[in-house]
């Protein structure tokens, strides 16, 4: 990728399933270091749009470039090793393994030990097994679920069950990190801390891509917004500019006079 | 047309008509109870049995040998389905399909057990009869196969069709949970869709009995390529089960007489694990598997 | 360290058998069950670690068998020489597999194994050019004795001799699959056998992964084919078949699925207990019917995985 190039760059990016149209000629650029909220009524593709960019569906038009490389065809697991990791709207966390084993798993494509030296245990592997650890324990630290490694990841409470998830995700060292609906059955407090925690990632040189729908968090942690109605990109972004657009507010509460009323 | 080709093609039909009927129950039951069903054709070997017990040990008709087998395997089924898939509703498919595996077990050692290894015959009527069709002679009970399979098949579609029963199966078969909602009785419906599912095997057993003979292991073959049928067709697709059933044994018959006779099982087997690589979904079903 | 002790036990006894085993009926069961470990084994790494219920097994122990068997017979070669082609035919036969059940799940892809199995046994038993087709291959000979390089040579000729082969070839298996599983290859199969998706999100290649599992597990139900070849010095088309590979699904499931003791525990138990309880030997099958579906039902993580539970709830009072 070269100075001055964006991180992620889609340009008429569309997605049908038959007859549906989930995504619509999307064109967005997201700048390295950012925090950049994708927000839209229910519907309106952003799953969708995230499920692009991470590889999980090909687009069926348009193009889509993560960190200076093309992605078309490439399946998630390619999309990863650009530098590209991602959380589900609904949880997805291996309950049977711990806490630490989960983001463990996360380290994959960070492994340099291969079949032989696992099978007869050189020194190398053992220093890399330490190596690993090591680095997972200091991400459970970032996430605040160290005091919960050794516990099973099904058995952590839910709300907490989205950290194990972050943690996974960032034991992937990944440049780009995107979060769907990280804020999901999370009461206020903990609204507040995953805030926090948003902002101690992106200090540490990660970009953020973000699916929400709480306004406030919104608000306060994104860098730019992009507003999705309808599969299609309605404004995008400052903050207060987005949030205070005639065509947002009319999308999330049906008419302006609506929302005067 | 050789007589010897119609005599292929007669034979790929009754022996398509087997592999439907015993699709059908496979599809039947999968469609409703989502568990695959690997003890299916040992139930038809079962039914064969009753028949092979009716009309060998207590003198009677062929006719009422196959009413017998209908009903006791449809029972049978009942039993199955309440005491064994019934307990493993919550559990991972898998864990039905590795139980129906131990029925299976059972089925077949316990006939081995009652009734010997050796091959029984079931006396027929239709056996003796010939007849005669555009030069190729067959028996009258290589038809009967044929029309009691089609007659099963229309009644089966007129009672899915046409009853409330038939309907809340098809309910349950689309949407287990919302049938559910509808006051349907699931757990009674997964008893008579298995009763019907294995009903249809044990009548099948007691057709091909008098033709192929009975004995333990002979439901083996015929769940393998009911499955392959299944798979190909979609798997709870009752239409798809009958057509593949047919394509099937046309296939294996035109085979074994064009390509070779030897390797006429591996067709089936050939074709399923290829298509399965290009279409996951099989030929005709929904979504990827 | 402390877990390891049973298998300690586990092996002391082991060696102790030749000794202790005056039956010489329950002696080759007991050897059976040792080759047919290696194949529960084999099984468990693709279905216990990574998920996936092959039912092709059998096909590939068999083209383990064969390959070594006719190398022997026809070819004249040193028995040791043939066991990487053994293994190398059965990977190959297991990668191939990978690769075309790579979209399926479920029961399409346990029917799609079960397909592929019957083609392989078909195939070995109607080539008879090549097989000897339904009348197998006869008086495999004992495998060449080991030179000890001045210190004479182990004669391989006597079952206690194969049953040491055998035992040491399932050891050896046993720490293979150990260390595969505690590793980083063994965690990315772990994630697929839990959660696809997931897994592949997280940068494990699927396709990669598969293939390996199912190469390795090939291969290893391959060596598992060579060793019953030279023991029972006779194979038949009906080896090379599917019940091999289905009883090594219900031995792995009732023992304990996932585990490592399982498999072996499965199957030592369910290979001798009918020859324990003589009265009951022609009820063998049946009962494994039977105790399938009471395992599926009551308890499905086998007898080992059930243990297991027991001792975590005990040590959690």
């Amino acid at each position: 990728m070269m100075a001055g190039e964006s991180l992620v760059d889609l340009r008429g990016v569309t997605k049908a399933f038959g007859g549906l149209v989930a995504v619509r000629n999307v064109t967005l650029l997201v700048q390295p270091g950012e925090i950049f909220s994708v927000i839209g009524p229910n519907g309106s593709g952003k799953s969708t749009l995230f499920n692009l960019i991470s590889g999980v569906l090909p687009p069926s038009s348009g193009s889509i470039h993560l960190l200076g490389r093309e992605t078309k065809g490439l399946g998630p697991h390619r999309v990863a090793r650009l530098g590209v990791s991602r959380t589900f709207q609904t949880t997805q966390v291996f309950a049977e393994k711990t806490v630490l084993e989960n983001v463990l798993a996360g380290r994959h494509l960070h492994v340099r030990t291969g079949l032989w030296s696992a099978q007869l245990r050189t020194r190398f592997f053992h220093a890399e097994e330490m190596r690993h650890r090591d680095r997972a324990l200091e991400i459970l630290h970032v996430v605040g679920l160290a005091a919960r490694a050794d516990q099973r990841a099904g058995e952590v409470p839910n709300a907490l069950q989205g950290r194990v998830a972050i943690g996974m995700a960032l034991a992937n060292e990944p440049a780009l990190l995107l979060l769907d609906e990280p804020t999901g059955g999370l009461m206020e407090n903990e609204v507040l801390e995953l805030m926090d925690l948003l902002r101690r990632i992106r200090d540490r040189g990660v970009t953020i891509m973000l699916i929400e729908h709480k306004m406030r968090l919104v608000r306060q942690v994104s860098d730019r917004i992009a507003v999705l109605n309808n599969g299609g990109m309605i404004c995008e972004g400052k903050p207060d500019v987005v949030l205070n657009d005639e065509r947002v507010v009319e999308a999330y509460l049906g008419t302006a006079d609506a929302a005067a009323a | 047309m050789s007589p010897f080709l119609v005599q292929q093609i007669a034979n790929g039909i009754m022996v398509g008509s087997i592999y439907a009927l015993i699709a059908m129950g496979v599809a039947m039951i999968y469609g409703v109870m989502n568990v695959p069903d690997f003890a299916l054709g040992a139930k038809a070997m079962l039914g064969g049995y009753v028949a092979f017990l009716l009309t060998a040990t207590f003198h009677q008709s062929y006719g009422v040998a196959l009413l017998g087998s209908l009903v006791a395997i449809g029972i049978l089924g009942v039993g199955v389905e309440r005491w064994i898939f019934r307990p493993l509703a919550g559990a991972p498919p898998i864990n039905g399909f590795i139980s129906s595996f131990g029925l299976l077990l059972i089925f077949e050692n316990f006939a081995l057990l009652a009734f010997g290894p050796s091959y029984r015959r079931i006396l027929s009527p239709f056996d003796r009869d010939i007849v005669h069709v555009l030069g190729a002679s067959l028996t009258m009970q290589r038809l009967l196969v044929v029309v009691v399979a089609i007659a099963v098949m229309i009644g089966l579609h007129l009672f899915i069709r046409f009853t409330t029963l038939g309907t809340a199966i098809r309910a349950v078969a689309q949407n287990r949970r919302g049938a559910l909602l509808c006051g349907i009785h699931t757990e009674r419906i997964a008893g008579v869709t298995m009763a019907i599912g294995s009903a249809l095997a044990g009548v099948a057993g007691a057709l091909i009995g008098p033709i192929a003979m009975v004995y333990p292991s002979m439901g083996e073959n015929l769940i393998v390529k009911a499955f392959v049928i299944t798979i190909l067709g979609g798997m709870g697709s009752i239409v798809g089960a009958i057509v593949g059933g047919y394509l099937l044994g046309l296939i294996e018959a035109l085979g074994a007489m064009y390509i070779s006779v030897d390797y006429k099982d591996a067709f089936a087997f050939a074709v399923l694990v290829l298509v399965l690589t290009v279409r996951p979904q099989g030929l005709f079903g929904k979504g990827a598997r | 360290m402390r877990h390891l002790l049973p298998w300690l036990a586990g092996g002391l006894v082991a060696l102790a058998v030749p000794f202790v085993v005056t039956n010489s009926y329950l002696f080759h069961l007991i050897i059976i069950a040792v080759i047919w470990s290696i194949l529960a084994t084999s099984l468990n790494l693709v279905l216990g670690f990574t998920g996936l219920l092959s039912l092709a097994h059998g096909a590939f122990f068999g083209l383990g068998a064969y390959t070594s068997a006719l190398l022997v017979t026809k070819a004249d070669w040193n028995f040791w020489a043939t066991i990487p082609p053994a293994m190398a035919v059965a990977a190959a036969f297991g990668a191939v597999l990978g690769l075309l059940t790579l979209r399926l799940s479920g029961h399409y892809f346990a029917i799609s194994t079960l397909s592929f199995g019957i083609v392989v046994s078909l195939v070995l038993e109607k080539w008879d050019d090549l097989t000897e087709g339904p009348r197998g291959i006869s008086s495999i000979p004992a495998p060449s004795p080991i030179n000890l390089f001045g210190w004479g040579e182990i004669s391989l000729e006597s079952n206690a001799a194969k049953y040491y082969l055998s035992l040491l070839t399932l050891a050896l298996c046993l720490l293979f699959v150990w260390r595969l599983v505690r590793s980083p290859i063994g965690r990315a199969f772990e994630a697929i056998r839990q959660n696809e998706l997931l897994a592949s999100c997280l940068g494990v290649d699927l396709v990669f992964y598969k293939l390996l599992a199912f190469a390795l597990s090939a291969a290893m139900a391959g060596l598992a084919g060579v060793l019953y070849g030279v023991y029972i010095t006779y194979i038949n088309p009906i080896d090379a078949g599917l019940w091999n590979g289905f009883y090594a699904v219900m031995y792995i499931v009732i023992g304990g699925v996932g585990t490592f003791a399982g498999p072996i525990v499965g199957t030592l138990f369910l290979v001798t207990l009918p020859e324990l309880l003589r009265t009951f030997q022609d009820y063998r099958l049946l009962l494994l019917g039977v105790l399938l579906i009471l395992t599926m039902t009551f308890l499905p993580q086998g007898i080992v995985g059930g243990l297991r539970t027991l001792r975590q709830r005990w040590v959690a009072r």
